[in-house]
Order: structure tokens, then C-alpha cells, then sequence
């Protein structure tokens, strides 16, 4: 693997960003370069990709990284830049790369400064990737920021009716988060200090050696809400969902795709890498806590989904209700829970880019998004038929589709766990097939709306289509064939249940 | 004639019996300053002593403002005085910079000093890392001040000359009370710089605001003056000697409630504090950042407040340290007030230039948070000192722009209030940019110089543990109040939209040029602030 390997994944679309903003001089120039880089950027990507696989990085242990690059840059402080990939990152970074392309397809549609919103995209891309391969809590926490102000900008500068207080609730909300979060990570580093005299920010040490001195149950108590709250934030867990519907609804098509596709995983990565895998005692402490918040987001989310009008708002609180599912599986702390989480974070990743790129599709061509006032569109536009009814039903969980494989995982864990409980999830996912069904019969299959009868409904473009045949396939191919994923996956989950022998339930 | 040129316009043109403007008003300057130049320079190297060595960049100074006063007086742009001020302050800090690097990144003695410090004028002078930071602040805030101070504003006025002479004269007093090793020379640093600073403030003679403002200044920075030698004199009367580090030593034998030391102890925070403008010896301070020009504001905010802060710094911190108990308290009180009040105040400002003001107030109370903590002794205490000085530097640069950002907008005829500002973005798109990264930086956003300060005192706050948590706790949330304003600024000039009608703005290039400098240290120092920690650090250990 050629050196410095990591820092150039995350170089590609920076640079792809600044080409973008100043080297496009129209729209047509800055689709095609921004779709070029976000293709070049997965075609490297994927390439590390196998090289991780064939290497057998994933089989190493917790705190064992691939491709791990380290340079002094504060060293008074302790601060290093360092990037590193396991099982984990090699699982959200696959998904980033995945995502990307056919956002920026679904993105050609765009009106108005093009340049300055493929940019933008481009510079999510990098520090998205950055966020999943930090090693060091402070550049973490750089990159983690970094992502909220290309975010913010566009929803501001390309969103909907109520952009301006949708994006400064968005910022405020999960920046006000950010900083408890850090306050958590200086408290850690504060620790490590105290306790071994070196002052560093070094993800790896300090997590060795807070997860193998389980005499500093206090202590990990304490620090695991504070970063909790960040990662519980960002998920976004009830009740601290409330940023992402409005986000959500204001936010242009390609922004929700990522918001949705990434953003959120975001939360889960920090849950599982950081308040799971370095504070096992907070976490053992708090498990009752993840669970009923996690359960109260799947629960509340599909209750609320069965009112919604608007889809795009309907999508973004189901998307509450299925990192909700995260939350739970994570709480039963074992092999199956931690590996069937990874694996719904990737399978929402891919469900709810297709969900958010069919809002965005219908509320583009057919001019509305209400449900009530859509109908039958089907017989109009029979490709965003078909699209939206695959996604929702991958949504919902059919089987065969890579939805059910990762909450099925989900359901065997939280059965492993908890018992009889898991009749809560169970019920979700029956609330869930209820508000899709009905929604789809609403406005897709059901009889055609008479105002649309004479009206000139656009289909799919050819680009929309590629995009989101794409992703289509890959929800097929990793619900038909789950050990493609869970494999790579496994032995991380495995090594991080091990820190937890006596389990949640002895 | 657009409306730039028109403010450009010479004098004359626009006052039909005011006298003719002479047409050159470099040619007098270079005849004068060249042989002067060659003389020094042929002294300094025959006498070639290390003391005079030492002593060189203060004496660059002097030189050059012996030479500014031949200026004619009445001179249509004085562009070259500004030129010539900058090559010598740029002269000087080459000076001190190549002291520096030898000592702190050589590790090895002060290059051409032969070592790490040097006491000289036996025993009033001590040249060390620490003075020379500081003289790095200070010719730092001199050259952004001689670069803006070429504007329309100081155009207008007669004997410019004497303007940049005292200018280099503020600075050489500054830079001698970073230098200080006894007490009188502090006094003569503050004094010096002092006086300079009142006629600077007052040189637009035809502005009444300044006047005002200038005449508030001057009594209140006397009866300050006043404070600290009467402070000065309890704590020879104490100790028996003027030299700090001999007062550091007799100090530890006093017992820290005797009655010369608390009388010290008030007297001098006091007079400090004036200085700093600290909370609640502040009140002088906004109306003569706002009634100032803003070059003079650039020099006050960034220049002569770090000064007061080193005197504290060596004085107080140093000198005292056997009361530290004691003063730790007061300045933490101080600081939390300081901060408080100060955003409070800007929160409520239309203008931008007295919101900048009290932003400054607010931010001299981070330094006071960290002079608290320096109280603390130990680890903690030194991390606490090398903080205060990395935020002196950062916020000199910080604030220097913002200043200047506002004699921009004076000149740009865009006005002093922050509604004047709106749809900057469309108008002047590089002097937007400039302004929020001095706004997002003053605020402490990551990855900008002044995130780095504030978490460099917060850290050391976290170190000394105990009390020392509510001053971190009031730091961050002053640091989250101060977004509000911030924000706003930069809310107003990106987000609105321009009145109709607003014509695009030209900004003149040696304001560029300076904000470019700004903006440019701002973000190295965010990405890469490990050498000035270093520094940093350096200067705290030469104190001790």
C-alpha cells in the first residue's frame, strides 16, 4: 500500500472541492468534475477497500489499525495527526464512498451556483471520510465540526421555504453537542494524564488503557454520558431528534441523502468506537439508558411516521426509528448486537439514500410531496413508482433485502439480551410496514389523483436512474448475501463483545 | 470622480484658502534619514558591544523618530512616511527576530548576544525571551498600525511627521517595559508610550469626537499612571530595592498580609488595570477606541494593553509571587467582571467599531483568567503565563485587522455601524472573508488562531484544578456569549442583502496587503500553532 495511503482518501475530494469551486466556470463543468473525483475517490477507495480485506485487517484486534499514519502536529498539547482503518472505519468508509457518486448524480438537478454546491458536497465527502479514520480524539473532533459548516451552507444556500431557521437549528443543535462531546474527550485526556503522567490525545492509547482498567467505573461513568450525548445527538435519538426533520425537510435532495446516509452513522461510529469500545464500565452502567432511548426512537418514530404528510418528513423520522434499532443493538453489548448494528447503520446508509433521492425526485418532478395530495402517480411516472416502492419495502425490512438481514440481526441479539422485550422491536417493524404501506397506497399505487390526469409528469432521468439502480443493487446483493458484509465485520464485533465477557445479561 | 477618489482628493482642492500642499514629502525625509541611518548603523558597528546589540531594535526606533519630526508640514499623502515607518519597525522586528530564533529554536544563547538573557544600563534593562516575545507584539501592532496609518484620516492632518514619530516612540516604550528588570524603567516604558499614545488619539485635531475621547484618555491614564507609582513605591518601601528579581526574594521573607503589601497588591492591580482595561477601570476604554482613528485604536487595542499586561506579568506575577494567594483571587474576580460586562456591553452595540471595543475589553479578561491561574504555582501556573502571552500575540493580530478592518470601512465611506455592513459579501468579497475569520477567530472557532488561545488557558485552568474550574467554566461561557455578537456581525455582512443602489466597493492594496498578513497568521497559527507555543513557553521560562 503506497504511504500515506489514509491522508490521500481524504485529500481526493478536498481537492475535487477546491477544482470544483474554482476551476468550474458553469454548472454543466462543475457536475462532471464533481461526479469525476467522487468517482475517482471510490475507485481509490475500493481499492484500499480490498487491499484491507485481502491483508486480513479486519481479523485484528480491538485496537489494532491498518494503514496507520502518525505525525506530531501540537505536540505541547499532545495532539498528533494520526488516521488508521479496522473493521469498523473499512465498513462506514465503504459506505461514504458508496453514497457519494449517486448523491452528486441526484445533485445534476440543481439550479443555481452550481460549483459553489459540489464543492460544498466534495468537502462533506472529505471530512465525513476524515471522521470515520481519525485517531486522535482532537482531530476527530475537527473533522466531526467540519462537517456541520458545508452542511449548514447548504441547506441555507440551496434549501426550502424555512432554510434559514432549519440550518441555524441544525448547526446550533448538534454543535451545542459537539462541545459536550469534547468536553468528554479533554476529560478522558485529563485522565490518561493523571493517571500515567502522558499528555496525549491519542485515540488508541487512551482507549487501551481506559478499557483495561475497569477500576475507573466512576470516572467512565461520567465520561460516557458526556460523549453520549454528542453521538446521541447526531444519531439522532429521541428527544434529542428534533434538529433533524426540519433539517431534514429544508435541506436540498443530495444534502438529505447525506445528511440521512452519513451524518447520522456518524453518531453511531462515535457510540460504538469511542463511548462502547473505551468506557465499557459506563457502558455497562448505562445500558438501561441506550435502551430505553433507543426504544423510545423506534417507537416514537414510527408512531409519528403514521401521521406524517410531507415525505420527505415521513422519511427523516423513520430514519430516527431505524437508528433507533442501532441504539438497541449496540445496548445489548455482544457479538451479534455490535455487528448487527455496524450492519443496519450500512443498510439505512444505503435505504435512505434511495428513500431521500425518491422525495426529492417526487417533489422535483410531480411539483408535491404531501402525501395528501399526491395519488396513484404510478401510472404517471412509473419509474419513481417502482423506485419508491422498492425502497420502501426495503425500508420496512423484506426479506431478501439487505433491511431485514441487519434487523433481523438486531431482533437476535436484543433476544439474546434483553428476552421477551424484543416483542417492542417486533411491533416497530409492524408500524413500520404499516405507515410505508399505507403511505404508498396513498400516493403511489393507489387510483390517480384526477388533477394529474392531463398532467405532464417528467419520469426519471437516465442519470437518476443509474444512481439509484446502483444503490438498488447493492441493497439486493447484501440482503440476498449478508456474510459479503458481516464477515468483515465480525471479528471486530467479536473482539468488543470480549471486553464485555460477563455480558449484559450474566 | 467616484467617491474614493474623491475622499483621496489633496486637501487643498477641496479648501480653496487653505495654503498650497508641497508636492513631494519624501524628498527632505530621504536626504535626512539616509546619512542618520548610515550614522547609527556606522556607530552600532564600531562600538559593537553586545549591550548595544541588545538594545538595537529599541534604538532603530529611536533613530527613525528622531527623523520623522523633519517632515514638512503640511504633505499631500504621506504615503512614504508610512512607507519609511514600516521599514523601520520591519528593521527592528528583524532585529528581535533573529535574537529569537537563536534562543528559542536553536536552544542555544540569544544569536549575537551570547546568552539567554542579558541584563544592561546596569541592571534597568533585561533583554530575554520574554521581552523579546513581547517586543514581537508590539512591532507586530506597529507595523499593521504604520501600514493603515498611510489613510485619509491622518492625511488630513498638519505635521504628520510627528504622528509616526510618536508612533515609534509608543512602540519603544512599550518595548522597554517588556524589557524592564527594575521598577523605574517600567514606569518610564508605561510613561513614555503613554504620553505618545494621548497625542496620537488627539492628532485629528478638526474631530471632536476625538478630542473628547483623547482628553478622557489622557486624565484617566494619568491619574492610572499615578496609581501604579504610588503601588511602585509601597512595594520598594517593603522590599528596599527596585530590582524585580531582588524584590521577588525579599518579598518571600514578608509576611502577605502586612499592610505595604496589600497597599501594593490594590494599588497596582489598579493601575494595571487601567491599563488593560480591565472591569472596573475599563470605563475610559470604549469611548477612546471609538472617538480614536483607527490606526491609533489598532495600536491601543493590540499594542499598549499587551503592555500593561507585561508589566503585570513581571510585577506582579514575578515580582509578587510570594503574595500570590492573594492577587490570584483579585485578578480571578477581575477577570470574571471583565468578561461579563465586556460582552455584555457588545451584545447591546449598533456600532461596529464600540462593539469591537468592548470585545476587547472581553478579551483582555482571558488574559486576566490566565494571570489567575499564573497565581496557582507549579506546572500549571507556568502553562498559565506561556497562555497569556500566546494570547496577547494572537489577539494582537486579531484585533489589529479588526481595526483596521473599520478604518477600511471609514475610508470605503461603508460607515462605522454594523448595519453599514450589510451585503458586504456581494460588495467586497475578500473583505468579507477577511472579516469573518477575525470574527469566527475572536469567538475561539476551531482551527483559527484564536481557538488556540483559549483552549491554552483553559487547559492550564484544568491543571490547577479547584477553584481555578469556575474561572475555565466562566471562560467557555463567555466564550459562548461572545458568539452571539460575533454573529451577528458576520450574519449582517453574509447573509443580508445589500442596499440597492450600493456600489461595489476597491479596497486600497496596502490595507489588503495588511489584512492579508492578518488573515494569513491567523490561519497558520490555527493549523499550525506548535512554534508559537513554543515560543510561548520559551518567554514564560525567561521570566521565572
Amino acid at each position: 500500500m503506497i504511504p500515506f495511503a489514509l491522508t490521500l482518501l481524504i485529500l481526493l475530494p478536498l481537492l475535487g472541492a477546491f477544482v470544483t469551486l474554482f476551476g468550474a466556470r458553469n454548472g454543466r463543468q462543475a457536475r462532471w468534475t464533481a461526479l469525476g473525483f467522487s468517482l475517482g475517490t471510490l475507485g481509490y477507495g475500493l481499492w484500499i477497500c480490498f487491499d484491507f480485506i485481502a491483508s486480513g485487517g479486519f481479523g485484528r484486534g480491538l485496537f489494532d489499525f491498518s494503514y496507520v499514519e502518525s505525525a506530531p502536529w501540537i505536540p505541547s498539547i499532545g495532539i498528533t495527526y494520526a488516521l488508521g482503518m479496522d473493521g469498523l472505519s473499512f465498513a462506514m468508509v465503504l459506505l461514504t464512498l458508496i453514497i457519494f457518486p449517486p448523491a452528486i448524480l441526484f445533485a445534476f438537478s440543481e439550479h443555481h451556483e452550481l460549483p459553489k454546491f459540489f464543492a460544498f458536497l466534495l468537502a462533506m465527502e472529505a471530512a465525513i471520510t476524515g471522521v470515520f479514520l481519525a485517531q486522535d480524539f482532537f482531530l476527530f473532533y475537527v473533522f466531526w465540526e467540519a462537517v456541520l459548516i458545508p452542511m449548514f451552507f447548504l441547506i441555507h444556500g440551496w434549501g426550502g421555504e424555512n432554510r434559514r431557521y432549519a440550518a441555524m437549528k441544525f448547526f446550533i443543535y448538534t454543535h451545542v453537542a459537539s462541545v459536550v462531546m469534547f468536553v468528554g474527550f479533554v476529560a478522558m485526556y485529563m485522565q490518561y494524564a493523571a493517571e500515567t503522567g502522558v499528555y496525549t490525545f491519542d485515540m488508541v492509547a487512551i482507549g487501551r488503557f481506559l478499557s483495561s482498567h475497569p477500576e475507573f467505573k466512576d470516572f467512565q461513568t461520567v465520561a460516557f454520558l458526556l460523549v453520549f450525548f454528542g453521538f446521541a445527538v447526531k444519531m439522532p435519538s429521541f428527544p434529542f431528534h428534533t434538529w433533524l426533520p426540519d433539517a431534514h425537510v429544508q435541506a436540498p435532495t443530495a444534502g438529505s441523502v447525506i445528511l440521512a446516509a452519513l451524518l447520522l452513522k456518524m453518531g453511531g461510529y462515535g457510540l460504538i468506537r469511542i463511548a462502547v469500545t473505551m468506557l465499557p464500565e459506563g457502558a455497562k452502567v448505562w445500558v438501561p439508558l441506550m435502551l430505553v432511548l433507543g426504544v423510545a426512537s423506534m417507537v416514537y418514530g414510527a408512531l409519528v411516521c403514521l401521521r406524517a404528510d410531507d415525505l420527505k418528513r415521513l422519511i427523516a423520522v423513520s430514519s430516527v426509528s431505524h437508528m433507533g434499532f442501532v441504539m438497541v443493538a449496540v445496548a445489548a453489548l455482544n457479538s451479534i448486537g455490535i455487528q448487527a448494528a455496524i450492519f443496519q447503520m450500512f443498510a439505512h446508509g444505503l435505504i435512505s439514500a434511495m428513500l431521500f433521492m425518491m422525495a426529492g425526485a417526487i417533489g422535483h418532478n410531480v411539483g408535491t410531496r404531501k402525501v395528501s395530495e399526491l395519488g396513484g402517480i404510478n401510472a404517471k411516472v412509473p419509474q419513481i413508482g417502482a423506485f419508491t416502492m422498492f425502497a420502501f419495502l426495503a425500508s420496512l425490512g423484506l426479506p431478501a433485502l439487505v433491511g431485514f438481514a441487519a434487523e433481523f440481526g438486531v431482533f437476535v441479539s436484543f433476544n439474546a439480551a434483553f428476552g421477551y422485550l424484543v416483542a417492542i422491536p417486533l411491533i416497530t417493524v409492524l408500524a413500520t410496514a404499516a405507515y410505508y404501506l399505507w403511505a404508498s397506497q396513498r400516493a403511489i399505487m393507489g387510483p390517480l389523483n384526477p388533477k394529474f390526469e392531463e398532467a405532464e409528469i417528467p419520469d426519471l432521468k437516465p442519470f437518476e436512474t443509474t444512481a439509484l439502480s446502483a444503490l438498488a443493487a447493492l441493497v439486493v446483493l447484501f440482503g440476498v448475501l449478508p456474510y459479503l458484509f458481516m464477515d468483515y465485520v465480525g471479528p471486530f464485533s467479536a473482539h468488543l463483545a470480549g471486553l464485555f465477557a460477563g455480558g449484559v445479561i450474566p | 470622480m467616484n467617491e474614493v477618489a474623491l475622499a483621496s482628493a489633496p486637501v487643498a482642492e477641496r479648501h480653496a484658502d487653505a495654503p498650497p500642499a508641497t508636492a513631494k514629502g519624501w524628498v527632505p525625509f530621504v536626504a535626512f534619514a539616509l546619512p542618520f541611518a548610515l550614522l547609527v548603523g556606522a556607530s552600532m558597528y564600531l562600538l559593537r558591544s553586545a549591550e548595544l546589540l541588545a538594545f538595537s531594535p529599541q534604538l532603530v526606533l529611536i533613530a527613525a523618530a528622531m527623523v520623522f519630526p523633519l517632515a514638512p508640514r503640511r504633505i499631500r499623502s504621506n504615503k512614504y512616511l508610512a512607507l519609511s515607518a514600516s521599514l523601520a519597525i520591519l528593521a527592528s522586528l528583524a532585529l528581535v527576530a533573529v535574537m529569537l530564533v537563536g534562543d528559542v529554536f536553536a536552544r542555544g544563547p540569544l544569536f549575537l548576544l551570547g546568552a539567554p538573557s542579558l541584563t544592561i544600563a546596569g541592571g534597568s534593562l533585561k533583554i530575554d525571551a520574554f521581552a523579546l516575545t513581547f517586543d514581537l507584539i508590539f512591532l507586530g501592532a506597529g507595523l499593521l498600525v504604520a501600514i493603515a496609518s498611510w489613510s485619509n484620516e491622518i492625511q488630513r492632518t498638519t505635521y504628520q511627521g510627528v504622528y509616526f514619530m510618536l508612533l515609534l516612540l509608543t512602540l519603544v516604550g512599550a518595548t522597554i517595559v517588556a524589557s524592564a528588570a527594575s521598577l523605574i524603567t517600567i514606569f518610564l516604558g508605561l510613561e513614555l508610550a503613554g504620553i505618545s499614545t494621548y497625542a496620537m488619539v488627539a492628532f485629528v485635531k478638526t474631530n471632536k469626537l476625538a478630542s473628547e475621547a483623547a482628553m478622557k484618555y489622557y486624565l484617566i491614564g494619568s491619574t492610572s499612571t499615578a496609581l501604579v507609582l504610588f503601588g511602585l513605591s509601597y512595594l520598594y518601601g517593603v522590599t528596599g530595592s527596585l530590582d524585580i528579581e531582588t524584590i521577588s526574594r525579599r518579598l518571600a521573607g514578608v509576611s502577605a498580609s502586612d499592610g505595604g503589601v496589600v497597599v501594593a497588591i490594590a494599588f497596582l492591580v489598579g493601575g494595571f488595570g487601567f491599563k488593560m482595561a480591565a472591569v472596573p477601570f475599563h470605563l475610559w476604554a470604549p469611548d477612546t477606541y471609538t472617538g480614536a482613528p483607527s490606526p491609533v485604536s489598532a495600536l491601543l487595542a493590540a499594542g499598549t494593553k499587551k503592555m500593561g499586561f507585561a508589566a503585570a506579568f513581571k510585577v506582579i506575577v514575578v515580582g509578587m509571587v510570594a503574595a500570590r494567594a492573594e492577587w490570584s483571587v483579585l485578578f480571578g474576580l477581575l477577570a470574571i467582571l471583565t468578561m461579563t460586562i465586556g460582552n455584555t456591553a457588545a451584545v447591546r452595540q449598533t456600532s461596529f467599531k464600540r462593539l469591537l471595543a468592548y470585545s476587547s475589553i472581553a478579551q483582555a479578561g482571558y488574559i486576566l483568567v490566565a494571570l489567575s491561574i499564573a497565581g496557582a504555582g507549579g506546572r500549571a501556573g507556568d502553562t498559565a503565563v506561556a497562555a497569556g502571552i500566546f494570547h496577547s500575540l494572537t489577539h494582537m493580530v486579531m484585533k489589529s485587522g479588526a481595526f483596521i478592518l473599520v478604518g477600511l470601512f471609514v475610508a470605503l465611506q461603508v460607515g462605522e455601524d454594523i448595519e453599514d455592513l450589510r451585503g458586504l459579501r456581494t460588495r467586497a468579497p475578500f473583505t468579507t472573508f477577511a472579516l469573518i475569520v477575525l470574527m469566527l477567530s475572536l469567538v475561539g472557532f476551531p482551527l483559527l488562531a484564536g481557538f488556540w488561545s483559549k483552549y491554552y488557558i483553559a487547559l492550564a485552568g484544568i491543571e490547577a484544578g479547584g477553584y481555578y474550574w469556575w474561572l475555565v467554566a466562566a471562560l467557555l461561557l463567555n466564550s459562548a456569549y461572545s458568539l452571539y455578537y460575533y454573529a451577528r456581525v458576520i450574519r449582517v455582512a453574509w447573509f443580508e442583502e445589500a442596499p440597492k443602489g450600493a456600489p461595489e466597493l476597491h479596497e486600497p492594496w496596502h490595507l489588503k496587503l495588511a489584512l492579508i498578513l492578518v488573515v494569513g497568521f491567523v490561519l497558520l497559527v490555527g493549523l499550525f500553532p506548535e512554534p508559537f507555543f513554543v515560543l510561548s513557553q520559551a518567554a514564560a521560562q525567561a521570566l521565572f
